[in-house]
């Protein structure tokens, strides 16, 4: 077995005196996607924001590849192959579509930046895979909430990643835009990268995942396959709630 | 995207220009010389007022210092073409100290500190009187330079707007760009934030500090409430404003148009000048915060001239 491309380890978060993440510690594999499920305040976002860098934890260590990014800044871990999207789409409004990926091409990839007159093209070829690719030349604050979201993958596939971390991408999108966005998620799995989501839409995240992990409180309280979660007594308890309670 | 094809018709304005002091009278020349000294504050504070979205000020500092720096290397002793380049050093260290802490705030907090920074600099120079001459002034050789400056002056004012130009195209200034729209989502996509800040604000202050120099040399005569003064900090920012913030045309406009209007007002009705001033910022910041530039009517104006500009 290869060893893993990210290891959380015993990540503790704490917010003046609200523990938001509790020894949460598991493993991923290269080129799975491994979804991140839990109820409304169960510290899915925290997690996130650890591993991108925005939190440090305390204590904790996250460990990507062979390398101990605990407390790296965001824009170093960037260029180290972790890229996001946000729960509340975040884009350059005021700028064009492909402005907004140029940035992260420009600015976001590691050792393999790309001659300048090359840009262009990549950025067009990115956009065509998610179907922005007419819409270039506009302001990001004129395209629809679906091609906002689109555009925040865009952007974050320009840096190359080998981890993307979709924060909620199919919230709010009608059935068969989910539907698209799901088959976009493992086309960009396909490709070889290795995807985290955290996901409120239970379809779409056991439909996409290949392991899932469960946080309760700030808990991990459980992992494995989307079946065993599925029938998993503490899942269903944190979700229901249970009958002694 | 579209080659901008905004700088073509300014640098012909500009060639222009040199053509009109030969036989010009005295008054003429002072008035193009004071314009293109807000010409060059107003389009140098756009950088990093307009594309990166930080309101600076205090970026009438950099010319204050400016002035400083050079008259007093001048009165050492150094010749005119050393005293120059080595004040507008000091002017970029200057700015590459106070960098430091104040690109630890954002928005107003940031606005604010910069403004505290214009009187505190005021005050430093009236109190260090063993450099500076204190409330007193600083005294240069006298002499009428007024050929000179203007033509100075002039080159100043182009190689500003190339500067902004170069800028608006650049990796560096995507990253600005990227930094006003969010600053948050730039840093988690790789643009070292705090470098870019600091590389911005080290570029915008070049010019005011070249402006100071020559305003010393011009003058022959400096006091702290003349080059930090409150007017001297106000009216660039205003003028961006007008004109249309984060546009390369903007400050231009916003520069002779204002500039023009002053100068009707200060022929007519000095006592109401600063209120103009203060005027103009509130209404622009209600009623047109695009700017002239940015007006429906002045668009289909400027490309009919062939000058096409989007700030995106």
């Amino acid at each position: 077995m290869t060893a893993p491309l990210l290891r959380v380890y015993g990540v503790t978060m704490n917010f003046s005196g609200l523990r938001a993440l509790n020894e949460v510690s598991f493993d991923m594999e290269e080129g799975a996607i491994t979804g991140i499920i839990g109820p409304n305040g169960a510290g899915k976002s925290t997690l996130f924001n650890v591993i991108a860098g925005n939190f440090t934890p305390l204590p904790g260590k996250v460990i990507f590849g062979d390398r101990d990014i605990t407390g790296f800044s965001p824009n170093m871990i960037c260029r180290l192959g972790i890229s996001r999207t946000y729960q509340s789409v975040r884009l350059f409004l005021g700028l064009s579509v492909l402005n907004n990926v140029k940035v992260s091409m420009l600015y976001g990839r590691g050792e393999d930046e790309i001659p300048a007159a090359k840009v262009e093209g990549e950025i067009l070829a990115i956009l065509e895979s998610v179907h922005l690719d007419k819409s270039a030349n506009k302001r990001a604050e004129e395209l629809i909430p679906l091609d906002r979201k689109r555009l925040e993958i865009a952007r974050a596939l320009a840096t190359n990643p080998r981890l993307l971390l979709l924060d909620e991408v199919v919230a709010g999108l009608t059935p068969t835009e989910t539907l698209a966005m799901m088959e976009s998620i493992q086309a960009i799995n396909r490709r070889g990268i290795t995807v985290l989501l955290v996901e409120h839409v239970m379809r779409a995240v056991m439909g996409l995942s290949h392991r899932i992990i469960v946080l309760h409180h700030g808990y991990k309280i459980a992992e494995g396959d989307p079946d065993s979660i599925s029938k998993d007594q503490n899942v269903i308890q944190a979700y229901l709630g249970s009958y002694e309670s | 995207m579209k080659p901008n094809t905004l700088i073509l018709p300014v640098l012909i304005a500009l060639l222009f220009l040199p053509l009109i002091p030969i036989d010009a009278r005295n008054y003429l020349l002072q008035v193009l010389t004071f314009l293109f000294l807000n010409l060059v504050l107003a389009q140098s504070y756009d950088m990093v007022g307009g594309t990166m979205g930080y309101i600076n000020l205090g970026h009438i500092t950099f010319f204050g210092v400016g002035a400083y720096a050079f008259g007093i290397l001048l009165n050492e002793g150094l010749p005119f073409v050393v005293s120059l380049p080595l004040a507008v050093v000091i002017v970029v260290i200057f700015a590459a100290i106070i960098s430091y802490p104040f690109f630890r705030l954002r928005g107003a907090y940031f606005s604010l500190a910069t403004f505290g920074l214009v009187k505190l600099m005021e005050y430093a120079t009236i109190n260090l009187s063993w450099l500076t001459g204190g409330s007193n002034g600083l005294k240069i050789e006298a002499a009428d330079r007024t050929l000179q400056i203007y033509y100075l002056g002039l080159i100043v004012v182009v190689a500003v707007i190339l500067c902004s130009w170069q800028i608006g195209r650049s990796r560096l200034g995507l990253a600005m760009k990227a930094i006003r729209e969010d600053e948050g989502v730039a840093r988690d996509f790789g643009v070292p934030t705090f470098k870019v800040k600091a590389q911005a604000i080290m570029i915008s202050s070049i010019f005011p500090g070249i402006m100071g120099g020559l305003y010393t040399w011009q003058l022959n005569f400096i006091i702290p409430d003349d080059v930090f003064g409150l007017k001297l900090a106000l009216t660039p920012i205003a003028m961006a404003m007008l004109g249309g913030s984060g546009l390369l045309i903007g400050p231009i406009i916003g520069a002779v148009f204002l500039y023009s209007v002053e100068e009707v007002i200060w022929t007519n009705l000095a006592h109401l000048q600063g209120a103009v001033l203060g005027l103009v910022i509130v209404l622009v910041g209600l009623f047109m915060p695009g700017g002239l530039a940015r007006l429906a009517l002045v668009e289909r104006l400027l490309s009919r001239m062939g000058i096409h500009e989007e700030d995106k």
